[in-house]
C-alpha cells in the first residue's frame, strides 16, 4: 500500500463519515423521525456535553469509559498470556489438542449471557465476575486462532527448517513463530472484537457503572440520546482499540504479505 | 393529442393531489372529534408476565367478547420494555409501574394514563439479614435491588424518609434470580424485592423489615398504571371505555373469587399456585369508582391538583430527575393533563 493511496482511503473515509452525520443531523432538525427514535447528532453531543460536565448517575463520562476499558483490557491480557501458549501448544502437540480441543469447542459458541447466573454463584458479583465472562469470550477464540496458526505452518518450510539442524525451540522461534505471527495478530484483533461485545453482558452483573451498563440503564428510562452516545462511544472506543493492534501489527511483522 | 395530454398532466395532477389532502384533512379532523363507534381491526394488549388479576381476561377471551374485536396479548418482562413497545407503536394498552411510565412521559412518549388498578401493598418487601432489625440499621450494608424498579423507587424513598446518609448504603442493581444467588453467598446483607422471590429469602432465614405500604403515610405511592397510547385513545374513545370496564369486571372475579382466578393463572402462566396466590394478595385493587375519588386521582381534571397520585407522581419525578434517570428539563409541568379523566368519567359516571 503506498502513501499514496493511503491518504486518498483516509479522505474517502472522512468524508463518508460526515456525509452520513450530515444526513442524519438534517433528518432530526427537520423532523422526518421523531428523536425519540433517532436523536440527532447535535442532541448526542448536547448530552455528552451534559454527562462530561455532570457524570451520569454520579459518575463522570471519562469513568464510565476508562472503567469499561480497564476491566476489557484486563480480561484481554489474561486472555492473550493465557490463550496463546495454550493455542500453541495444542498446535504443535496433536494429541495434546485432542484433549483439550472438546471442551474449547463446546464453550466457544455458547452465548456468554446464559453463563450469567453462574458466574454470580461461583464468582459473587464483584469486578473479578465481570472479567471472567470477557476473559471466557475473548481468550477461547484467541486457543482455537493460534492452534489453527500453527496448523498453518507450511511443512516445507518446518522440513527445511529441520534440514537446516533446527529443533525444539529453536525451530519454533525461528520457523514456526516468524510464520505464524501475522496469522496470530488477526486472531488477536477478532477476539478483541468478540471480547468487547461482551462487555455489555459482563457490566449486567452488578454494576453501577461502566458504559455497557450505560446504555442498558439509560434504555430503561427510554433515554435514547443517552443510548446513540453510548453505541457511538463504543464504536469508537472498540476502532480505536483495533487501530492500535493494527500498528502493533505493522511493527512487530513487517515481513507480513511478503514472503 | 399527446401535446395536450402533456399540458393536462400537471393540472389533473395537482387536482388529485389536492383532492388527496383534501379527503386526509378531512378524515383527520373526522378522527380527532370522532365520537363514532369505530372499531379497530385488532387491539394490542401489552402486560407484565408476572401473574396479574386482570390478565385472567387473557385466559377465556373475556376481552375479546367485550371489545367485538381480535385481541393480541403482547408480554414484556420490565417497564423498561414496555416502553420500548408502545414507542414502536406495537402495544395499544398496557399496565405496569408508575416509575417507567413517568420515564415514559418526560420523554414526551404519547401515552395516557388511565387510573392506577393495582396499588402495590404487601408484594414488594425489604427483606434483610438477621441482625439487622430495623430500616435504621441499614447504613454501612449491601442492598440488592433489581435496576430501575419500582422497588429501587421504593427503597430511597424509604432511606430518605428515615434520613439515613445514602452515601453509606451500596446499592447493588441486581434482577431476582441473581439477588438469590447473591443472597446465598452471602455478598448481600439486604434486598427490597416482589413476590414471590422474597418468600425464599424468608425461609433461608430473612427478615421482613419494611413492605410499600407503610411508606403511603409518607405520601410515597407505588402503583402500576393502566395507559394507552394517545393515537389509540383519540380514534378509538369507545373502545378504551369497553377496555377499562373489561378491566375492572376482570379484578371483580378476583375479588370474588381468588383461589380460583390464582389457580387458572397459576396454569397459564406455569408458575406455582402459592406463589400466585400470594403475589395477588400483595396488591390493593381499589375500584375505578374509588380511584376517582379524593384518596387517589380526584374526581376529575378540575379536582386532580391535590389528589394524592398526582402529588406522588410529581414526586416521583422529582426524585428521578435527582437520580439523573430522566432529564431535570423533561419533568411536565403537571400531570393532570396526561391522565385522560374524560375516558375515565366515561367509563366510571359518577
Amino acid at each position: 500500500m503506498t502513501s499514496v493511496t493511503f491518504t486518498r482511503r483516509t479522505a474517502l473515509s472522512v468524508t463518508s463519515v460526515i456525509v452520513v452525520t450530515l444526513i442524519w443531523e438534517l433528518v432530526g432538525r427537520a423532523h422526518w423521525v421523531d428523536p425519540l427514535f433517532l436523536p440527532p447528532p447535535s442532541e448526542i453531543l448536547d448530552t455528552a456535553l451534559d454527562l462530561a460536565r455532570n457524570g451520569y448517575q454520579q459518575t463522570p463520562l471519562w469513568m464510565e469509559i476508562a472503567l469499561s476499558l480497564a476491566r476489557a483490557l484486563s480480561a484481554f491480557a489474561v486472555a492473550i498470556l493465557v490463550g496463546v501458549p495454550l493455542g500453541i501448544a495444542m498446535g504443535m502437540a496433536p494429541n495434546f489438542g485432542a484433549l483439550i480441543d472438546p471442551f474449547v469447542q463446546f464453550l466457544r459458541p455458547l452465548p456468554k449471557l446464559a453463563l450469567i447466573p453462574l458466574v454470580i454463584l461461583w464468582f459473587g458479583i464483584g469486578e473479578v465476575s465481570k472479567v471472567l465472562l470477557i476473559f471466557v469470550s475473548a481468550s477461547l477464540s484467541i486457543v482455537v486462532g493460534a492452534a489453527a496458526a500453527v496448523g498453518n505452518v507450511r511443512r516445507q518450510q518446518l522440513r527445511a527448517g529441520q534440514a537446516l539442524g533446527a529443533h525444539g525451540f529453536a525451530l519454533f522461534r525461528h520457523v514456526i513463530l516468524p510464520h505464524m505471527l501475522p496469522e496470530l495478530f488477526v486472531t488477536i484483533r477478532l477476539s478483541l472484537g468478540i471480547g468487547w461485545t461482551t462487555l455489555i453482558a459482563a457490566e449486567m452483573i452488578a454494576s453501577d457503572a461502566g458504559l455497557g451498563w450505560m446504555v442498558v440503564n439509560a434504555g430503561a428510562y427510554l433515554r435514547t440520546d443517552i443510548v446513540m452516545l453510548g453505541i457511538v462511544l463504543l464504536g469508537a472506543t472498540g476502532y480505536a482499540l483495533d487501530l492500535v493492534l493494527v500498528g502493533l501489527q505493522r511493527w512487530a511483522t513487517p515481513w507480513a504479505g511478503r514472503s | 393529442m399527446p401535446n395536450d395530454l402533456r399540458h393536462f398532466k400537471p393540472t389533473r395532477r395537482q387536482a388529485f393531489a389536492l383532492g388527496v389532502g383534501a379527503a386526509i384533512t378531512a378524515l383527520s379532523v373526522r378522527t380527532a372529534r370522532s365520537q363514532t363507534r369505530k372499531t379497530p381491526d385488532v387491539v394490542r394488549i401489552g402486560y407484565l408476565t408476572a401473574p396479574r388479576a386482570w390478565v385472567i381476561g387473557k385466559t377465556d377471551g373475556s376481552f375479546e367478547k367485550a371489545l367485538g374485536t381480535k385481541v393480541e396479548w403482547v408480554p414484556f418482562a420490565a417497564g423498561g420494555p414496555g416502553l420500548t413497545l408502545l414507542a414502536a407503536k406495537q402495544i395499544d394498552f398496557a399496565v405496569f409501574g408508575d416509575t417507567p411510565i413517568i420515564a415514559g412521559l418526560a420523554r414526551k412518549l404519547p401515552i395516557q394514563i388511565l387510573g392506577s388498578p393495582e396499588i402495590v401493598a404487601t408484594s414488594e418487601r425489604l427483606i434483610a439479614k438477621p441482625g439487622i432489625a430495623s430500616v435504621k440499621d441499614l447504613e454501612g450494608k449491601r442492598i440488592a435491588v433489581a435496576p430501575s424498579s419500582t422497588m429501587a423507587f421504593a427503597l430511597e424513598a424509604a432511606i430518605r424518609i428515615n434520613k439515613l446518609d445514602g452515601s453509606k448504603i451500596k446499592r447493588l442493581p441486581l434482577d431476582q434470580p441473581a439477588t438469590i444467588a447473591a443472597w446465598k453467598r452471602g455478598d448481600i446483607d439486604a434486598t427490597y424485592i416482589n413476590g414471590p422471590f422474597w418468600a425464599d429469602l424468608l425461609s433461608d432465614g430473612g427478615k421482613q423489615i419494611l413492605v410499600s405500604e407503610q411508606l403511603q403515610s409518607d405520601g410515597v405511592y407505588v402503583w402500576n398504571s393502566a395507559v394507552v397510547r394517545s393515537e389509540f385513545a383519540e380514534n378509538y374513545p369507545d373502545a378504551v371505555v369497553t377496555w377499562l370496564q373489561t378491566v375492572q369486571s376482570q379484578v371483580n372475579r378476583y375479588k370474588a373469587d381468588p383461589e380460583g382466578v390464582s389457580r387458572a393463572l397459576a396454569t397459564n402462566f406455569g408458575a406455582p399456585f402459592e406463589a400466585v396466590r400470594d403475589t395477588l394478595a400483595g396488591l390493593r385493587y381499589p375500584s375505578f369508582e374509588e380511584q376517582l375519588g379524593p384518596k387517589y386521582w380526584g374526581s376529575d381534571a378540575a379536582n386532580a391538583k391535590n389528589a394524592p397520585l398526582i402529588k406522588a407522581l410529581t414526586d416521583a419525578a422529582q426524585f428521578l430527575a435527582d437520580a439523573g434517570d430522566i432529564k431535570r428539563d423533561d419533568v411536565p409541568p403537571s400531570f393532570v393533563p396526561l391522565v385522560n379523566y374524560d375516558l375515565l368519567r366515561r367509563a366510571f359516571p359518577a
